[in-house]
């Protein structure tokens, strides 16, 4: 798993820009479930179990993340951008980035602060007092290096941190890419469908065209949840703590979860002793409002990893908990697939 | 001597204003062909390059070692580490940004942040330093192990280039001066004439220039070149006080400074080819060049910069052409006046 979470980490794969992220999670099913990518580019996985379900269950995360997309350079050859997902321009000055397909390195410029005066010394910068700077000299050093639509994504390399801990870029968008490929290379006691899909920080369409079109009874969401056990963060935003076990949220900003399926996340982990957090969480996906309503409708439930520092490029996960939800979906996928 | 690479070599090393150990000492194996090294009570690096008869003039070239950084205060029961800045840090910057810790070994942190927090609807303000702490994801215990009180803290960004002729990264205020004085110093070396010069890579400029104030009293210099960066060209910055990087040396004009030093460099840039701008200051340059020129009974003292963007962030950027060009300036200016008919 840890090596999954570091490749994982390293692919750009900014929304509507998944193609890599796809081909790696493709290369790594392989051999033990069949792939196919549908008309929006997700990647649908059935994987073949010792038998058939009662209840058709889908697994459902995304492989996209937040980034940025180049809008043009300036005469400087200073190139001006827009945010894609949820990232905060505050975060973005002063970081390293890398563009486009050849990833070339850039970096966020900002006013420094020795020229700023009174009232900006006390604000984030904002997007628009922001330009990237990839060492071009003029419109035309900068255009012959990036294009307009390129994307950009933030740099933040892959570690072992502190205590039982990872850091890396894009883990917060992609914990559940590497949950679902442990259970993808298990041997599983039903078939299920995996989807891995686009543009989940861009609405969660590919998630719901995804539900569309697998028709599921029941989908199980995967992803982290924003934890707020640092210094500074007080009352609802503390949410959840990392090491303290998967999340199973019961309500989101615009999603309220069906009680039976929450009531049977909680059972199974009472009966296997896994730890566990019933918090609203605070990261508000896209992904379980629109498959909760694409086609017929379907039951939902989500499995979340506790996650520091979400939507910014360092963020922290406790391998503990990558263990626990691991089990925790397997044995849900048993014990609803069941009936 | 490869400019970048002595300048990525500098950048990745620690020294943080005050405890300046990891890139003295990084600078010294690069000083060390050029003469003997010493080290000042307060931290500063000298180097003797060459030493002229009785009466010759006395040189000294300063770049100061130091960066800004944060030094630790508390460590919370939760592990958590407490900060404060070391020299003029942008709060700004601060959220979600990596850093390290220089404890008993260099540990990997992060800044604390909640960023759906910092959004500009949620009216969240740049906060004291003391609102900002560090998470290195260990338990109390095994930070109080690793980290103390005092340990400082620098950025954690590898060092880069940028389009092939640009560099980037942590502390390239001042490691770019430190660069040129270097590569000075190695000119100098080589071919030089009848004088005293002492490069001196000084300690503490970003928490008040005590290590330049107390070396120019050591070395007891009649004229002093200081090397330090100032602003490249920047979104949102009026073009007369900024220069582009890769126009050459920033050369200084201030009421401290010497006006003769500043012209006869222009000139010696001129005949040699070399480009350069002035950069014209009304009071004090903010630099260790203040403190050298009210040295013992005075000091004449030029400044040169570098220009330089995104100062005091992570990410500075300049134009390695620019450290030489001040290295070879500094160079010619000396053979020319010090060999030639100027005083």
């Amino acid at each position: 798993m840890i090596e999954w979470l570091k490749e994982l980490s390293a692919i750009p794969g900014v929304s509507g820009d998944e193609g890599r992220v796809r081909s790696w999670l493709e290369k790594q099913a392989d051999g033990y479930a069949s792939c196919h990518t549908d008309a929006l580019g997700n990647l649908l996985v059935e994987k073949k179990g010792a038998a058939r379900p009662k209840r058709k269950l889908l697994f459902c995360t995304q492989m996209d993340e937040a980034g940025l997309v180049i809008r043009d350079a300036d005469e400087e050859g200073n190139l001006r951008f827009e945010c894609a997902g949820a990232l905060h321009a505050s975060i973005l000055a002063g970081k390293t980035v890398r563009i486009g397909e050849n990833g070339i390195a850039g970096v966020v410029g900002v006013k420094p602060i020795h020229l700023l005066e009174g009232e900006e010394r006390e604000r984030y910068p904002k997007l628009e007092n922001l330009v990237i700077d990839i060492g071009a000299q003029n419109r035309e050093q900068a255009c012959s290096q990036v294009k307009p639509g390129d994307r950009a994504v933030l740099e933040g390399g892959f570690m072992p941190f502190g205590d039982g801990l990872f850091r890396g870029r894009a883990l917060d968008a992609r914990a559940g890419c590497a949950l679902f490929l442990s259970l993808i290379r298990d041997t599983l006691p039903y078939d299920c469908t995996f989807a891995f899909t686009v543009l989940g920080e861009s609405g969660g369409i590919g998630a719901q065209t995804a539900a569309y079109a697998c028709a599921p009874e029941i989908t199980l969401l995967a992803g982290v949840a924003a934890a707020g056990d640092f210094p500074g963060v007080s009352g609802k935003e503390r949410a959840c703590a990392l090491g303290e076990g998967p999340v199973v949220p019961l309500q989101e900003k615009r999603v309220l979860y069906p009680s039976a399926l929450t009531g049977e996340a909680i059972e199974t982990a009472r009966a296997l002793d896994i730890p566990l957090q019933l918090k609203e969480s605070h990261l508000s996906s896209a992904l379980p409002g629109a498959v909760q309503s694409a086609g017929i409708g379907s039951g939902i439930l989500s499995v979340l990893v506790p996650c520091r520092y979400a939507h910014t490029p360092l963020p922290l996960l406790d391998g503990k908990d990558l263990a626990s939800a691991v089990r925790l979906l397997l044995a849900l996928l048993e014990r609803l697939a069941k009936g | 001597m490869d400019v970048k690479e002595t300048l990525r070599r500098l950048c990745e090393a620690a020294g943080v204003a005050g405890e300046e150990t990891g890139a003295r000492a990084e600078a010294r194996r690069l000083l060390e062909p050029f003469g003997p090294c010493e080290e000042t009570p307060l931290g500063s690096l000298l180097c003797t390059v060459r030493t002229g008869s009785r009466g010759a003039p006395r040189i000294m070239l300063d770049a100061h070692l130091d960066e800004i950084g944060l030094i630790v205060t508390a460590i919370d029961g939760d592990g958590f580490i407490q900060v404060s800045n070391c020299g003029g840090i942008d709060r700004r910057l601060l959220p979600a940004s990596a850093v390290t810790i220089h404890g008993r070994e260099p540990v990997a942190a992060v800044v604390c942040t909640l960023p759906d927090g910092l959004a500009e609807d949620a009216g969240k303000k740049p906060g004291k330093i003391e609102s900002y702490t560090l998470d290195a994801g260990l338990c109390a215990e095994r930070a109080r192990a690793l980290i103390a009180p005092g340990d400082r803290v620098s950025a954690d960004v590898p060092f880069r280039t940028l389009g092939g002729n640009w560099v980037c990264g942590k502390a390239l205020d001042n490691r770019a001066g430190c660069a040129a004085i270097l590569r000075a110093a190695q000119l100098l070396h080589e071919n030089g004439p009848d004088c005293t010069i002492v490069a001196a890579l000084t300690s503490m400029e970003e928490v008040g220039g005590m290590g330049a104030q107390t070396a120019a009293y050591q070395i007891a210099p009649t004229h002093a070149f200081v090397v330090d960066v100032s602003f490249g060209h920047c979104e949102g910055v009026p073009r007369y006080k900024t220069a582009a990087l890769g126009s050459g040396p920033m050369i200084g004009m201030a009421p401290s400074l010497s006006l003769r030093m500043a012209r006869e460099l222009a000139d010696c840039a001129g005949k040699n080819g070399i480009p350069f701008t002035f950069e014209v200051m009304g009071g004090r340059t903010g630099t260790n060049a203040d403190s050298i020129a009210a040295t013992r009974g005075g000091v004449r003292t030029a400044l040169l910069s570098i220009p330089e963007r995104n100062m005091h962030t992570p990410v500075e950027v300049a134009a390695a052409a620019d450290v030489e060009a001040v290295a070879r300036l500094i160079a010619a200016y000396i053979c020319e006046w010090v060999g030639g008919a100027a005083s």
